[in-house]
């Protein structure tokens, strides 16, 4: 399921499926992943993935950068299953 | 084509680009343009704090027991903090408001400069709680060949930016209107652009390279007043590096400024270059700071890294490849100290166990610990 992207470091594709109560963020670290955050709470952009497929809600009004295929794990929920891509 | 207080042209408030449309008159945030940048400003209001708030009194204790090479870390860093916070106090301000199109976003570079100006006065705020004459630290910023250098990378292309606006804006409206004038402001634009750039590498790596120093010193129990503090500035600079990957990627779309959007994919080697080169500096500022030996935890080699992986992360948010292959943080408990939905406790705070430990251990005079070694 990982996709070597440089000499030394991988990426990661993880599918998600719905679950009301848990941001993206909270799904992984159940999941047992060491996701770098910061804010938690949308501003600092440290949670930024890449959204592969799949639909997410944003919640909270986050106000990080976050380009055309990035969510915030921290500032967003999933609503139809979704695959994300972040840093190993 | 100069500066105007008040802008009485006749024309849409709304439809400026970002910079070097017509200059702001009404102060209105009834429509925005770009809502980001009211929304970081009510951001940074709500995090409004003061430095005089945090108490200091164990860290002189803590920096007088300190090995003379960890006070030489310590001091230089605060030094290294004392001069950015110094440039971004103003540089904003005086760069970009002369040329600044939007009263949203004319706000948002007051606000950010603004809380700038709490980092600097908490700088003061810890020298003299720790120090005996701070005066001699502050002289030394101009005086210190190592900090001299960074002041040089850090302040290039503010003050290019600065002198071409000043020349743009002091010549006639005909000469700016004449196809001088139209190559001056495209050159202009680009200034701004490497800027922006620039600005992103100091709050975004250069900060977090001294926000790492300043918790190593935490993560051993020392100098704990001064990284409280620390996190307070840690959680403005995560808003200020948001600010300005917005800018710098409006900029790159086009579609605010046409131009713009040329001159980014023009400069797109100036920007990794600028990336690779304060990365470059940032390790060789690491090797000054451990030139007397290192400190448990950090050293040259592991900031080096650290340099490394935080340029990669930065150059990533705005699209761009890694530079190092994207390497893992070295420094696994920077997370928690950076974490700032816990800024007023220090991340062993919120480990039951270790706060009674510690709990039992504050109430210990320092002194009667002698050389007790945790
Ligand atoms: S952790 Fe700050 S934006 Fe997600
Ligand atoms: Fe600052
Ligand atoms: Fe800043």
């Amino acid at each position: 399921m990982s996709q070597q992207r440089s000499d030394n470091r991988s990426t990661r594709k993880v599918t998600l499926f719905p679950q009301r109560d848990k941001t993206v963020l909270q799904q992984l670290e159940d999941q047992g992943f060491q996701i770098p955050y910061q804010c938690r709470e949308g501003y600092c952009g440290a949670c930024r993935m890449t959204l592969i497929s799949g639909r997410i809600e944003e919640v909270g009004d986050p106000i990080a950068f976050c380009g055309a295929n990035d969510i915030l794990a921290c500032s967003c929920k999933v609503v139809v299953d979704a695959t994300v891509e972040f840093w190993d | 084509m100069s500066y105007k207080t008040f802008n009485q042209a006749d024309f849409n408030p709304f439809s400026q680009p970002m910079f070097f449309g017509e200059t702001v008159n009404v102060a209105r945030y009834d429509q925005q343009k770009y809502s980001i940048f009211e929304r970081l400003i009510e951001k940074q209001l709500s995090f409004f704090w003061r430095p005089e708030e945090v108490d200091l009194s164990g860290d002189r204790k803590d920096f007088i027991a300190l090995p003379e090479h960890e006070q030489h870390i310590f001091l230089s860093n605060l030094k290294y903090q004392t001069l950015l916070d110094s440039v971004q106090g103003r540089s904003p301000n005086v760069a970009l408001l002369p040329i600044v199109s939007l009263p949203e976003l004319e706000t948002w570079i007051e606000t950010w400069a603004f809380s700038e100006t709490i980092h600097s006065r908490s700088y003061t705020h810890i020298m003299r709680n720790v120090l005996t004459e701070p005066g001699k630290v502050f002289d030394d910023i101009v005086a210190n060949p190592a900090i001299v250098a960074r002041a040089t990378s850090v302040t290039r292309y503010y003050d290019e930016l600065i002198a071409q606006t000043q020349r743009y804006q002091t010549a006639s409206d005909e000469w700016c209107s004449g196809p001088e004038g139209k190559k001056a402001l495209r050159e202009l634009k680009r200034a701004l652009y490497l800027t922006m750039v620039s600005v992103n590498v100091l709050e975004a790596i250069r900060f977090y390279v001294s926000f790492a120093c300043s918790f190593a010193f935490a993560e051993r129990s020392k100098m704990e007043g001064n990284a409280k503090i620390i996190r307070f500035i840690a959680r403005d600079e995560a808003l200020h590096l948001t600010g300005t990957q917005h800018m710098l990627n409006l900029m790159a779309k086009g579609q605010d400024d046409p131009e713009m959007g040329e001159i980014a994919a023009e400069e797109q080697g100036t920007l990794v270059q600028i990336f690779k080169e304060a990365a470059e500096q940032e390790r060789e500022w690491a090797k000054y700071l451990f030139k007397d030996g290192s400190m448990i935890g950090l050293n040259a080699d592991i900031l080096g890294q650290y340099v490394e992986h935080i340029t990669d992360q930065r150059l990533a948010a705005l699209g761009q490849q890694p530079l190092f292959g994207a390497p893992k943080n070295p420094l696994p408990w920077m997370d928690a100290w950076l974490q700032s939905d816990s800024v007023q406790v220090a991340p062993q705070e919120t480990e039951i166990t270790t706060y009674l430990v510690g709990a039992i251990h504050s109430d210990v005079d320092a002194d009667a610990l002698g050389d007790f070694e945790l």
